[in-house]
């Protein structure tokens, strides 16, 4: 019987793998080379890398070391973190060279200190009971005089409570005449749940901390909001113009003096232009006044309302709208945070995630050889 | 009389220090895998030893991971199949024995080739033209110590697809094999 060309090509290339050479003991090579090396059965380093528990860790370790790298450096070098604006101030430097402390009440300023970027950081003597320091630009002797800064102080505060009246009538007691200060206007409506109070306290500037305090203690605060306009510029041009209108004055009075034999129409007309002078300079005085007040007296709206009206003015819908405003704002915010911190531990770590990355290759290759080996 | 120990015992005997039960082991099969592995390497004999060899030294240093998914045997072929590829991939194209067949006197390695008394060269030139996947797989398919479903065990591919590639290397063969004869 004939063979089918299937079976032919068949033992032909069983023929290719049958091996017709000398019989060896390639075994006891194997054995003595691996003698030269390592005992058999002992453990090799693969074999731990091979072990779940060990790769996970060893890939948690370098996972948090890299993270912790990357947010450490981050944090070093952010602006904040640099803007040191210490709480205790240094020893008293004048700001402006060849200024000292024996101009009298010529104003200095006060060196905190120093941000990140080598300016430096000035603000007002604290003892002198100034406005809070200020961040200045950094130019050699420029410096604010804040003895003369002129600031109209507003704040708002809105408080809810139970009895209306009692803090209607607290409000009222916080007053303190001695400084001059006193009530702009007031307005107690309605009793109960509907019961309204309004206030306009004007304060003296120096105590609207130690009020707005008290105003806090004494309800619940719903809303408050403070303003702060500086009118420095409007007083400094008043008080040059006044300035200017008194010279001119007393130019004129003594004009009029020396030219006593000057014609009854030139005396007239000097007259007349000395009136004018005093008018404006009894209108810019008046102006001056009236900012110095509103300056020195600064203003606290106090709105008072019952617990219960706030509860029915809220409808549900507008709650529930406000909640759901509110949570997703709020959600939004935190993503942005999770997502710009990913995306710093990832970019600022992008050269180890290469390295842990070709590391990670490399072992995985040699433990897949031999795991393929086996 | 005792009954000799399976493949997996004697591999355990080793592991635990019987270092005559792997020269068990290779009587029982280090011939085959020279002969895969010379098949594999062109017919050259020196580097196949050097691929079963590798296999033994692999067997003694990871002998211990041998975890029993697969028989021993396909065990073995399997890591002596990939010592033949690290060996082709460590040679230039110049010094690969396929795919032109190499006479019996430029195979590398030392002295003749008196074992090789049969050489097929139009067979070895026909399986040179595969591919390394198609000659290792149409090999192991009619290597006399492996059936089919432990050649498709060695090349971890399922068995069916084993015997449709199979079918296609077979084909590429016979036109070789026809376009030789016919002038």
């Amino acid at each position: 019987m004939t063979e089918t060309p299937e079976r032919q090509i068949g033992k032909r290339l069983a023929a290719l793998t049958r091996w017709r050479g000398e019989r060896t003991e390639l075994w006891q090579e194997a054995l003595a080379a691996t003698d030269r090396d390592d005992a058999p059965g002992k453990t090799s380093p693969h074999r731990w890398l091979a072990a779940p528990i060990w790769r996970v860790a060893a890939v948690f370790v370098v996972l948090a070391g890299v993270t912790a790298t990357v947010w450490f450096l981050s944090t070093e070098t952010s602006p904040q973190r640099n803007a040191r604006v210490p709480t205790t101030a240094l020893p008293l430097e004048m700001a402006s060279p060849g200024r000292n402390d024996k101009d009298g009440d010529a104003p200095f300023l006060y060196r905190f200190g120093s941000r990140g970027d080598g300016s430096m950081l000035y603000g007002p003597d604290p003892m002198k009971n100034y406005f809070t320091p200020q961040i200045l630009s950094d130019i050699p002797g420029d410096y604010l005089p804040d003895a003369d800064r002129h600031v109209v102080r507003k704040a708002t505060i809105e408080l809810v409570s139970d009895d209306v009246p009692l803090v209607f009538v607290k409000c009222r007691q916080l007053i303190s005449e001695a400084h001059g200060e006193f009530i702009e206007a007031s307005t107690l409506t309605g009793s109960g749940v509907t019961a309204r109070g309004n206030l306009t306290l004007r304060i003296a500037v120096e105590r609207l901390s130690d009020v707005l305090n008290d105003l806090r203690r004494l309800a619940t605060v719903r809303a408050e909001e403070t303003h702060g306009e500086d009118v420095t510029a409007q007083v400094v041009d008043l008080e040059a113009r006044l300035r200017n209108e008194r010279r001119v004055e007393a130019e004129l009075l003594d004009l009029l003096e020396k030219r006593t034999d000057a014609p009854l129409k030139d005396i007239l007309e000097m007259r007349r232009q000395i009136n004018l002078v005093r008018e404006s300079i009894e209108r810019l005085t008046a102006q001056n006044q009236q900012l110095d007040r509103l300056v020195s007296l600064a203003s606290v709206l106090v709105v008072i309302r019952p617990l219960d009206a706030e509860e029915q003015e809220t409808e549900l819908g507008a709650y529930f709208s406000g909640k759901l405003h509110a949570s997703w704002t709020g959600g939004l915010r935190l993503l942005a945070d999770t997502v710009s911190g990913g995306l710093r531990v990832f970019v600022g770590g992008l050269m180890w995630w290469l390295l842990l990355g070709v590391i990670f290759m490399t072992v995985r290759h040699h433990i897949h050889k031999a795991q393929v080996s086996s | 009389m005792d009954s000799p120990r399976t493949d997996e015992q004697l591999l355990v005997a080793f592991v635990g220090g019987e270092r005559a039960a792997l020269g068990e082991l290779a009587h029982r099969h280090e011939a085959s895998l020279l002969g895969v592995a010379s098949g594999l390497l062109g017919g050259c004999p020196s580097p196949a030893s050097d691929a079963v060899q590798e296999t033994w030294m692999r067997v003694i240093r990871y002998g211990h991971s041998f975890n029993g998914r697969s028989s021993l045997k396909t065990w073995l072929y399997r890591i002596t199949v990939n010592c033949c590829r690290d060996i082709r991939s460590r040679t230039t194209p110049e010094q690969r024995p396929y795919p032109k067949t190499q006479p019996a006197a430029e195979c590398p390695g030392p002295g003749p080739l008196p074992m090789l008394q049969e050489r097929d060269d139009a067979l070895y030139e026909a399986v040179g033209r595969l591919s390394d996947a198609g000659r290792e797989l149409v090999l192991l398919c009619y290597h006399d110590g492996l059936t089919h479903k432990q050649a498709a065990q060695v090349l971890e591919i399922p068995l069916g697809t084993l015997k449709s590639r199979l079918h296609a290397v077979l084909e590429q063969l016979r036109e070789h094999l026809c376009s030789e004869a016919t002038p």
